[in-house]
């Protein structure tokens, strides 16, 4: 039996990945299973992320949003990246490996700090891939909202990107993570094997 | 209610009971001293409000009548009539202005000086808006009588201000003719229509002890101090490095003047809030919050906001003014205010115009308020002969009850050199100061220019490329009076040409390059002697005739401040440049209403050189007002007349001979320890011509076009940059940090005779 709740253990974790793996994960998504880098810019800058925002001065890391006085990056974590371009869409963007035809799941968390509108605008589009998962435009401000897709990846690579343009204000982005997921199916199955081998036990133990 | 202060000898003040017997203990011989004197002060000032006497004691008789000198327009002339306005023309707004009895006014007048003597057991007990009309104001029945009276003439009375020193009503133009004999007329100026009282009004002598007059009986309204940058290639600007301009942000601002140790220092304003006076609505809220973002203030000064309320008052005399063409100056106003304390809060306060300047309005009701605002800024102004004897005494009162209640009144000095009657053209209306700066009350803020370029030293002190928040200034940068005008000192050196005479920059062919290039206008910091205060000018909008400027403040005296008698403004300045040296300021104003895209007046983009470029002292009044919420801020409390102060500050630099190590000349080598920058280079000379009923402090110098002058027949420039005190720049401009951490020390050093009220 203890063999067996081993095998258990494992298979959930190379799944779902392990809310106890490491420290540094970004929503129970251990850094090995995340294929985001840098996915809570604990390196206290954008290293590893890619576009136009880590070079064009209105985007950076900080370790609290002064705008939204009192608010802290997401969920605990030390740092946040903050995207606030004027007058134009600035992006912020990282491609990794992926498998064509797997299931992904996106998960990140965003606040809004200033509402815009009018001369003002903001607006924010994720996509994954080329598809879109959020797009907002003059949007209220906020505190964190944590976002979930899921998505199928077409490619043997994939780009997240983040496009903003947040003119009074700033977003501020936390807990990026981008995991695999098993397909429906492979949850089928696992969950016919889970009864078949409660079936055995119980039966091993009623005896 | 009536209040006594009782000292109890180790510097602070209890306030005791109307009546209450106080309790002295035991003190050393000068504080009991001292003590004795708030005493009877205190009890004079109770004893004289109780037995105020009426000062109407005759009845009213509509056919003895006097004449409110001193209250015409300069327009209001037979050229620009078009005819009586309909007699059901609805006037709003209108306001009877009283006066106090000789010994009432001067008991007001005591306690202003005791409210700002440190030496007093009074020191900032600042009174309220009600406190002020029941200790000092006229009596019940005198005010009744003139309500009686209005409403006989048919006038609907809306208030009677707190202060007891405003009736305001309302009624149409039939109203105003029947009751003050002054018709009211259509005129048309400029191209803009106006109404206006053609003849000094009327009212039964009964009335004339209390009665000073009405405010205003026409519609001209104040003009908005602020110009526009210079275009490119314009004037005789050659341009700079790169033919470019260099426009100043936040933190430039901070790092020439010094604001930056305090900020380090967490010295920003925090907890402060500084009002800024308006008769325009905000016209995108936006705008300021985006010209914190892109200077940098916002992420690092999270604290800094902006409000924009329309104040009621008890009466509700207040109405919303939407956003109009005074939107810019409501911009900039805030903008710079936020630069200098950039965790202050912004309140940006207006009322619409009625016959009054809605500004004045608003202010009148904030003092009102239970917790008024302790710092003003207002970037308004017009000159003391158009404004009129009635309208000056207004803006003297209200001023003063401000002061009375600890507020702190910063007022732009003016752009148009020493010419304020001429709005911004040649001046042919000779030396006029703006009314409303020239109070006793208000701090007068006036305008500097950046002297970098004509000294030659554009590189040292700005860097070519932008740091960090747009930065590009270097250091402190030598600074000159702003003077746009042909007949200034430095573009006549700067293009070579005589300052005065048929060959000079004005008077070049045939004064083409000058009008072309606009440099005949006055347009430049203002600074000059009170002239027009009272009595009646006897050439419309000439400080002549019976013209008498206020009595010169007794905390007005330091080294290089002339023994004229009369208040003189400014008593302070900033840069306020427009271009002509290349640098300006920029402002967030998204209004298209208020220019051309290409000017800026379009959204703000991340880059500061694409938005709107300002000058005038409508930009140095808000600063200055931000240095006083970074003093209050330090101290504590607020400071009502910081000119009490102030002077001394200047006493303590300038002392009997200046200093020399205060020079603004030498930039960056200025005295570290240095209060104000003593700006010496140059002048606030404007190009003056013939008017239409004289020459008026003109030296023509058999040319067309002359220099402002003190007499017609000599050069006597007005005004020269000199040592210590000028009228181009008062007392120079602010190292602010040295402006805050000395203020305490300065207040130590004030003597009570220095700020004693005549």
């Amino acid at each position: 039996m203890r063999k067996s709740i081993s095998i258990i253990a494992v298979i959930f974790a190379g799944l779902l990945g392990s809310p106890w793996a490491k420290a540094d994960s970004c929503n129970g998504v251990s850094s090995g299973a995340n294929l985001i880098q840098n996915c809570s810019f604990g390196s206290g800058t954008l290293s590893s992320w890619s576009g136009t925002a880590t070079t064009d001065g209105w985007s950076g890391v900080d370790t609290g949003d002064p705008l939204a006085i009192g608010s802290t990056p997401y969920n605990g974590l030390t740092y946040e990246a903050y995207l606030g371009n004027i007058g134009a869409t600035d992006t912020l963007s990282q491609t990794f490996a992926t498998t064509a035809g797997e299931h992904y799941t996106i998960e990140f968390a965003l606040l809004n700090d200033t509402t815009g509108g009018g001369e003002y605008p903001n607006s924010f589009v994720a996509t994954f891939g080329g598809a879109t998962l959020l797009s907002e435009v003059n949007t209220a401000a906020d505190g964190y909202t944590l976002y979930t897709y899921k998505e199928i990846a077409t490619g043997s690579s994939t780009t997240l990107t983040f496009t903003e343009e947040n003119n009074l204000g700033d977003f501020e982005l936390d807990s990026v993570s981008v995991a695999q997921t098993p397909e429906p199916e492979s949850f089928l199955l696992l969950g016919t094997g889970l009864i078949a081998l409660a079936g055995a036990a119980r039966r091993r133990f009623s005896r | 209610m009536d209040y006594v202060w009782v000292s109890n000898c180790i510097g602070s003040a209890k306030q005791s009971t109307p009546g209450g017997l106080p309790v002295i203990k035991p003190c050393t011989r000068a504080l009991c001293a001292f003590s004795l004197l708030s005493l009877a002060l205190g009890y004079a000032t109770m004893a004289h409000s109780q037995s105020r006497s009426r000062l109407i004691v005759d009845a009213v008789d509509e056919n003895d009548r006097v004449t409110l000198a001193g209250n015409t327009r300069q327009e209001a002339v037979p050229a620009n009539d078009h005819g009586r306005v309909s007699d059901d023309t609805p006037l709003k707004g209108l306001q009877v202005v009283l006066r106090r009895s000789a010994e009432s006014e001067a008991a007001l007048r005591d306690t202003i000086s005791e409210l700002h003597n440190p030496k007093s057991a009074l020191f900032h007990k600042w009174l309220t808006n009600a406190e002020i009309g029941q200790k000092f104001g006229p009596s019940d029945e005198d005010i009744e009588t003139v309500k009686d009276w209005l409403a006989s003439a048919g006038f609907h009375v809306n208030l009677v201000s707190p202060d007891k020193m405003v009736i305001e009503f309302e009624g149409d133009a039939g109203h105003v003719a029947r009751a003050f004999h002054a018709p009211v007329h259509n005129l048309l100026v400029d191209g803009r229509s106006h109404i206006a009282n053609m003849t000094d009004p009327s009212m039964p002598a009964a009335l004339a002890p209390l009665v000073a007059g009405v405010a205003k009986l026409n519609d001209f309204m104040p003009r908005t101090l602020n110009v526009h940058r210079a275009a490119a290639g314009s004037g005789i600007r050659n341009g700079n490095a790169g033919g470019g301009y260099f426009f100043i942000g936040s933190a430039d601002l901070a790092t020439i003047y010094n604001f930056n140790p305090l900020f380090a220092a967490g010295i920003t304003g925090k907890g402060q809030t500084i009002v800024v006076i308006e008769d325009t609505n905000q016209y995108n809220a936006g705008d300021f919050t985006i010209f914190r973002k892109v200077m940098g203030l916002s992420r690092t000064y999270p604290y800094g906001t902006m409000t924009q309320v329309n104040p009621a008052g008890a009466a509700d005399t207040c109405a919303n003014p939407g956003d109009n063409s005074d939107d810019t100056e409501a911009a900039i106003d805030v903008d710079w205010a936020t630069s200098a304390a950039p965790n202050a809060a912004i309140v940006s306060a207006a009322c619409a115009d009625t016959v009054q300047f809605g500004g004045f309005l608003a202010m009148a009701n904030l003092l009102t308020e239970a917790t008024p605002p302790k710092i003003i800024s207002i970037s308004y102004g017009e000159s003391e002969a158009n404004d009129g004897a009635a309208q000056n005494l207004y803006i003297n009162n209200l001023y003063q009850s401000a002061v009375a209640e600890g507020v702190s009144v910063f007022v732009s000095s003016g752009d148009e050199l020493a010419a304020s009657s001429d709005n911004g053209n040649v001046a042919t209306h000779g030396i006029t100061v703006s009314g409303f700066t020239s109070t006793p009350y208000n701090i007068s803020v006036g305008g500097t220019d950046m002297a970098a370029e004509p000294l030659g030293e554009l590189s040292t002190y700005f860097n070519s490329t932008n740091g960090a928040n747009f930065l590009s200034a270097v250091s402190y940068v030598p600074e000159t009076p702003w003077n746009d005008s042909c007949a200034g000192s430095l573009v006549a050196a700067y293009v070579g040409l005589p300052q005065i005479g048929s060959s000079s920059v004005c008077n070049y062919d045939g004064g083409t390059l000058a009008s072309n290039n606009g440099l005949l206008n006055a347009s430049g910091g203002s600074g000059g002697p009170s002239g027009c205060a009272t009595g009646t000018s006897a050439n419309r909008g000439v400080a002549n005739g019976t013209c008498a400027g206020y009595p010169k403040p007794t905390w007005q005296s330091v080294f290089g401040n002339p023994a004229d008698g009369v208040r003189d403004i400014p008593d302070v300045s900033l840069m306020a440049g427009n271009g002509l040296w290349g640098v300006y300021y920029a402002a967030c104003i998204s209004d298209p209403r208020d220019g051309t895209a290409a000017q800026g007046f379009e959204p703000c983009g991340p880059n500061p050189a694409t938005w709107a470029g300002f000058g005038g002292t409508s930009v140095s009044s808000p600063i200055w007002a931000g240095i006083q919420a970074l003093v209050n801020q330090k101290t504590g409390q607020s400071w009502g007349n910081s000119n009490t102060v102030l002077y001394a500050l200047g006493n303590a630099e300038y002392g009997s001979s200046g200093d020399a190590a205060c020079n603004s000349t030498l930039g960056n080598a200025i005295g570290k320890s240095c209060v104000f920058n003593d700006v010496t280079l140059g002048d606030n000379a404007g190009a003056c011509d013939a008017g239409r009923s004289g020459t008026f402090n003109c030296y023509l110098d058999g040319a067309k076009y002359g220099i402002l002058s003190v007499s017609n027949s000599t050069e006597e420039e007005a005004y020269p940059a000199t040592p210590g005190w000028d009228f181009p720049s008062g007392l120079g401009t602010a190292n602010a940090a040295n402006i805050v951490n000395s203020w305490t020390a300065a207040v130590a050093s004030i003597k009570p005779a220095s700020i004693t009220e005549k």
